[in-house]
């Protein structure tokens, strides 16, 4: 199901449910928007997008060692080159690698940007609780920063607490 | 070609002197054959939104300062060739970077902004 959610400070979000053979979701967005018109005229809305996010968890990453796992990063510079570091597992994190994360960085000081990234929001990352119910997330959330410049994939089934909390963190460090 | 000052572009689409500062800087760095995508514009110059960006491209694409571009990327990663639009670009390629013919798909296009003649 696809589901178009105006917030009260007037930001709308499109969620669109994820495809098993395709990561292209701008045909979903277009036949929800020429279905929904009515209600949100697409010229009263401007993209918002979250590419600032892409590098700053990067660049800020020393912060955010408890809150997110990086498993792969692709970095692109204005040669056209594409620096890609991946992990051995999905358990461990780039931000453990010294060797990958100095590599990254320093590719980033010649003109270059984060382009896409697989990250993991940490349990408990955004709250600090020993109790089990209270923690934000509920659990490690998979988020794929890829794609259109306003777009993050979800590729698994999460809470509505922990989604919320998701795109809080991605509007924080934009 | 003056890289001066691009104002005149940023003005005419009713940015900011912030986005103006940050494409004049960007452009006097500008090396003649480096590639932008839109993402990477957008993070360097910040215009107040991506449709003004996407007017502001446009006009630096026509004015000669920016050649837009289709490039066929390898499913591993790097860039095969490149075309002067999607319409040109064959439905296989030979890749060299797997030796292997590869069908063309969406995912493996990537639309670059070259810069035609340095700062």
């Amino acid at each position: 199901m696809n589901v178009f959610k105006l917030h009260d400070n007037g930001l709308l979000e499109a969620r669109i449910y994820t495809h098993d053979n395709s990561s292209d979701y701008q045909n979903d967005v277009t036949k929800m928007w020429s279905l929904l018109s009515f209600l949100f005229p697409p010229s009263d809305f401007s993209e918002y997008p979250i590419a600032k996010a892409k590098t700053n968890l990067w660049t800020k990453r020393n912060a955010l060692k408890s809150v997110i796992r990086y498993s792969d990063s692709v970095l692109r510079n204005s040669l056209g080159t594409a620096l890609s570091a991946s992990t051995g597992s999905e358990q461990q994190s780039l931000f453990d690698d010294q060797g990958a994360s100095n590599s990254l960085d320093e590719f980033l000081k010649h003109k270059a940007y984060c382009d896409s990234s697989n990250i993991w929001w940490l349990k408990g990352g955004g709250k600090e609780s020993d109790n089990e119910f209270e923690m934000l997330p509920s659990k490690d959330v998979h988020v794929i920063l890829k794609g259109k410049l306003n777009e993050f994939t979800i590729p698994a089934k999460c809470s509505k607490q922990d989604f919320e909390y998701v795109l809080d963190q991605l509007r924080k460090y934009n | 070609m003056s890289w001066t000052n691009l104002g005149n572009i940023t003005r005419k689409f009713h940015e900011g002197l912030g986005t103006t500062v940050r494409l004049n800087r960007l452009a006097s760095h500008w090396h003649t054959g480096e590639v932008y995508t839109f993402d990477h514009l957008y993070q360097e110059i910040s215009p107040s939104s991506t449709q003004n960006l996407a007017l502001i491209v446009a006009e630096l694409v026509q004015r000669g300062f920016l050649e837009k571009l289709v490039r066929v990327e390898s499913p591993t990663g790097g860039g095969i060739k490149d075309f002067p639009s999607v319409e040109d670009v064959p439905d296989t390629i030979y890749d060299f970077h797997s030796d292997r013919e590869i069908e063309v798909q969406p995912d493996n296009l990537r639309i670059l902004f070259k810069v035609r003649h340095g700062g």
